[in-house]
């Protein structure tokens, strides 16, 4: 038969149209035959037709009820079926609604950072402009941008910017540093953003003496109370005091607006800006502007006298910073996709231990005439409304949840995991995992139930189908749930254990950095000198460390520079005239200040510390890596050292002292086989030390190590304050240790994911333990008369006990083996949060299998224990 | 309800009467009309339409199956024809006209007594 068996009314109803036409049709060439006029025989047909319309209806309500009828009945039958186990219907729509919400709210995570919400102007017509070709350098200043004002036929316009660099920004007594970019009075408009208060810049403020500024949100928040307006505020940027003339919305994924403050170049510097964005006209040919920039960059090409071909214009979208997945987003993604296949798996074999003790029931029906796909349809129509269930309160909780997680995500991860928020995207994701819900937990146990075969559990009379193949697949089930819960258990307790591990000075000490991080900051400037090609280091580095020693709140300062060398290899001499060339090819060595190891607090473990005499000399102190590196097994003290081969003529430098090591022991786990590739020697910065001074942007940046008496990022903000007259306006930053190596945001980011995989291991657990009740007690009641029997014959409750315990104990032993596994296996995802004293953590891991298969036990033992109480005459009785 | 039941009473006889015609052998929705009128030599006047939904009916019921097929002329048509079901039913039905029939046949003969 070919009936249309969805709904497809339009197929129905041409098929009854074509029907219809054709019998009267037949009718009326049959009424010619008999000799009427044409008109009346078509007349005549109509008419004995009837009601067209009227047949319509009535046979399209045919064809609708049929699989409508079908679907009631099944839907009708399946709430009955519900109905009838509350307990089941309550915790099957309970865990489903729950591992639904927190896929839903994690995507809902997800959603937010794939689609940004960001109030910019069609910023699909935005593109990144390049410039390729040395034609600039021969024509003037201004004639690529005139040349690129004038073209534009295909394209709105063309501006840029000059992307940020950190910037010490005050008002009264607040202070803070962040990223100020400059840019083109029209850049701003022409990328379309719109400002929350105030206006963006205009062409005339270049020539504004007040130095008119655009701050973002965030910054605006960190200045300015809740009353105030920042609008016609005065701030100062490194001393220069600016007038706040707008406030846009800070967009951390967006070119440009990731900084936050923006201002404008001097009519000078003008020119100085790159041209870096150009807007399409709406609807233009992205080829058309190609061409366009093609003839552009030939035509300039010629002017300068260029051989053809080199001047070129590159186009690539503004916002091309997609979003890429990070171990964060898998991890987390990772672990509530577990809680839902535990829910799954718990609800499957849920199912499928009802299913098998409803056989007989479904074997009666099939033989009564019932089709093998009804009984399958019927199974279905129970799930999906267990699943709709579900669904309904799954996507009550998830808006409970975006708005608790919105609430709860720390500010300082807010770029990594930005504020959730509910849109139709989100509910069609709910409405998908309901459907996966679906397909997982009701076909597989449906089918395999329907299989069975009605003569076979019919003939067995008291049997109750279950066959070693059913009780194989439900412990399979059990074993894949329990280890998933584990995993999620485990990844719980090492972020939780990361996070006590970071806020824990000690370990933070010995373990993560071999110092005290936490009064560090550390400052990179390029310093004030004038441009010529090399110049000396020694003078400027003590004037900087003097200068920095006085702010108020420093206790020491010392600088550091790696210094460049000629290492095509390193040469040791063991004291007594045995030279041993060491193959290193990233080594130099670091220029210190004589007070760089008590500003950073290494200990110095042999030998002594720089004294302020060593200025001048050529002697070094060495790491203990480095000293086990080239002298193992020997004391470094008084051995020689020179940088460079066994024929170079580089003066030989002596040891005087071994400071602790602070390298990473992750990457170096064997000093003596595996080279370290970072510098490991260290000398008082002297008089013939140079560094090279390129441009007006001033010398190579020097990196500056201080230690704060107290409050170090107060501190911070007083040396920035201090380094503002050495820069020269090119690099300057200011950082605390905390800041550089995220120490902070590293426990905040471990407590907060650590609490979230708590919820969910917790979820999971609950699952696991209402799973395995809900399957033993299904045991029980299977084998209640051979327990009976067994009882009878003598069986003690002991016994009896074993019996029920022994197989639990099998599969919840597997699944703390596939949990474990399962666990290792997600260490390329938790490496990213942890590091490697945590991961490896085996008690830990230990710890929390054997809880898990302590509450799976506990869980199974309340059934069990029923089960000892069996009184064999009644269960015999019953048969 | 009076109209109602009477529907339904025409309805379950046109059911057999369309099964009958097609245990002659397959045939469109037209040519059942035709046969049905020659087999009571014009005296049957149904609605033509009301066929339809009845074929559509004993469609869905298993008792006929349906297929698009040429006509002489050479036109498409949906012709029908009876399953192994229909004709079971067919003759079920049958059965129970005759016996119906009979019965009312035998009240309709009572003589009133005096």
């Amino acid at each position: 038969m070919s009936w249309p068996r969805r709904g497809r009314r339009e197929q129905v109803d041409a098929r009854i149209a074509e029907e219809m036409r054709l019998h009267v049709e037949m009718e009326a060439a049959r009424n010619i035959e008999r000799g009427m006029p044409p008109d009346e025989a078509r007349r005549r047909a109509h008419v004995a037709f009837g009601g067209r319309q009227r047949v319509m209806e009535e046979s399209r309500d045919i064809f609708r009820a049929r699989w409508l009828d079908e679907l009631v009945a099944d839907t009708r039958y399946a709430a009955r079926t519900l109905a009838r186990r509350p307990t089941f219907l309550i915790v099957a729509v309970v865990s489903l609604g729950l591992a639904i919400a927190l896929n839903t709210t994690m995507y809902s995570v997800l959603d937010a950072l794939i689609n940004p919400v960001i109030d910019v102007r069609r910023p699909d017509l935005l593109y990144r402009l390049q410039y390729f070709g040395n034609a600039r350098k021969r024509l003037d200043r201004r004639a690529i941008p005139d040349a690129l004002r004038a073209a534009g036929h295909s394209y709105e316009g063309v501006s840029g910017y000059q992307e940020g660099a950190p910037a010490l920004i005050e008002r009264a007594a607040r202070a803070t540093a962040m990223n100020v970019a400059t840019v083109r009075p029209d850049f701003l408009p022409l990328l379309g953003v719109r400002p929350l208060t105030g206006r963006v810049f205009a062409a005339s403020d270049i020539y504004d003496a007040s130095h008119p500024i655009v701050i973002s949100d965030r910054l605006a928040a960190k200045m300015f109370l809740a009353g105030e307006t920042p609008l016609g505020a005065t701030i100062e940027v490194n001393g220069v005091g600016s007038t706040v003339i707008g406030v846009i919305p800070h967009y951390g994924e967006v070119p440009a607006l990731w900084n936050d403050a923006w201002v404008l170049p001097t009519v000078d510097a003008l020119p100085g800006i790159p041209l870096n964005i150009i807007r399409v006209r709406d609807g233009a040919d992205p080829q058309l502007v190609h061409n366009e920039l093609a003839t552009l960059a030939a035509n300039l090409a010629g002017d300068a006298g260029e051989v053809k071909g080199w001047t070129r214009f590159y186009m690539k979208p503004w916002m091309s910073t997609q979003f890429h997945a990070t171990h964060f987003h898998y991890a987390l993604f990772g672990a509530v996709l577990a809680v839902l296949l535990v829910a799954c798996a718990n609800l499957a074999n849920l199912q499928l231990a009802r299913g098998l003790g409803r056989s007989r029931e479904l074997a009666m029906r099939a033989a009564l005439g019932a089709s093998r796909g009804r009984l399958v349809r019927h199974m279905l129509a129970e799930t999906a409304l267990v699943a709709a269930g579900g669904l309904v309160l799954g996507v009550v909780l998830t808006f409970w949840g975006v708005h608790l997680l919105s609430a709860t995500i720390p500010d300082t991860i807010a770029d990594y995991i930005v504020k959730p928020h509910t849109n139709w995207r989100v509910l069609a994701f709910a409405a998908l995992t309901a459907v996966v819900c679906v397909v997982l937990v009701g076909l597989a146990p449906a089918l395999r139930v329907s299989r069975a075969d009605p003569n076979e559990l019919l003939k067995s009379g008291a049997g109750t189908g279950a066959h070693k193949k059913h009780t194989r697949l439900y412990g399979w089930l059990v074993i894949v749930e329990i280890g998933l819960a584990l995993a999620v258990l485990c990844g719980c307790s090492a972020l939780l254990e990361s996070a006590w591990h970071l806020s824990d000075r000690e370990y933070r000490v010995k373990a993560l950095f071999g110092y005290d991080p936490d009064p560090l900051l550390e400052s990179t400037v390029s310093l004030r000198a004038a441009p010529s090609t090399r110049v000396p280091v020694a003078d400027m580095a003590a004037d900087l460390v003097e200068r920095i020693r006085s702010v108020h709140g420093v206790a020491d300062a010392s600088v550091h520079l790696g210094a460049p060398t000629e290492n095509r290899g390193v040469m040791a001499d063991d004291g007594h005239g045995i030279l041993k060339e060491v193959p290193a090819p990233n080594w130099g060595v670091v220029l210190v200040s004589p007070s760089y190891f008590t500003t950073m607090g290494l200990p110095i473990i042999r030998g002594r510390d720089f004294a302020p005499g060593d200025r001048d000399t050529r002697n070094v102190v060495v790491d203990s890596l480095t000293a086990l590196f080239i002298w193992p097994h020997q004391d470094p003290i008084g051995k020689l050292i020179k940088f460079g081969d066994a024929k170079a003529a580089v003066p030989w430098s002596r040891v005087v002292g071994v400071v602790s090591d602070h390298r990473d022991r992750k990457q170096y786990p064997d000093p003596l086989r595996e080279l370290p590739g970072l510098y490991g020697v260290y000398r008082v910065v002297s008089s013939w030390d140079s560094v090279s001074v390129k441009n007006a942007k001033g010398a190579y940046p020097l990196s500056v190590t201080v230690r704060a008496t107290g409050d170090a990022a107060a501190t911070a903000i007083a040396v920035h304050h201090a380094l503002i007259p050495f820069s020269t306006g090119g690099v300057l930053s200011v950082s605390t240790y905390d800041e550089m190596y995220r120490i902070s945001w590293r426990r905040t980011r471990s407590e907060f994911v650590g609490s979230l995989f708590s919820i969910f291991a917790a979820i999971g657990i609950g699952l696991v333990a209402i799973g395995v009740y809900g399957i033993v007690a299904h045991s029980v009641a299977e084998r209640r008369r051979e327990i009976g029997v067994r009882i009878a014959l003598g069986a003690t409750s002991r016994d009896v006990l074993h019996a029920i315990l022994r197989e639990g104990n099998v599969l919840a032993l597997a699944g703390v083996a596939l949990g474990l596994y399962l666990t290792l296996q997600l260490k390329g995802n938790l490496m990213a949060f942890l590091d490697d004293a945590t991961f490896f953590d085996a008690p830990l891991y230990g710890a929390m299998g054997v809880l898990l298969f302590t509450i799976v036990i506990i869980a199974a033992v309340r059934p069990a224990l029923q089960a000892t109480r069996i009184d064999p005459a009644e269960s015999l009785r019953n048969e | 309800m009076a109209a109602a039941e009477k529907n339904e009473l025409l309805q379950g006889t046109l059911d057999m009467l369309v099964l009958k015609a097609l245990q002659l052998g397959a045939m469109h929705g037209w040519g059942i009309t035709e046969r049905l009128a020659q087999g009571s030599r014009d005296a049957l006047r149904i609605g033509q339409g009301s066929l339809y939904p009845a074929l559509y009916r004993l469609e869905k019921q298993g008792f006929i199956d349906s297929d698009w097929q040429t006509t002489e002329n050479g036109r498409r048509a949906r012709y029908y024809a009876l399953t192994a079901a229909g004709r079971k039913r067919l003759a079920a039905e049958r059965e129970s006209w005759r016996r119906m029939s009979k019965v009312v046949e035998l009240i309709l003969a009572m003589e009133s007594v005096p």
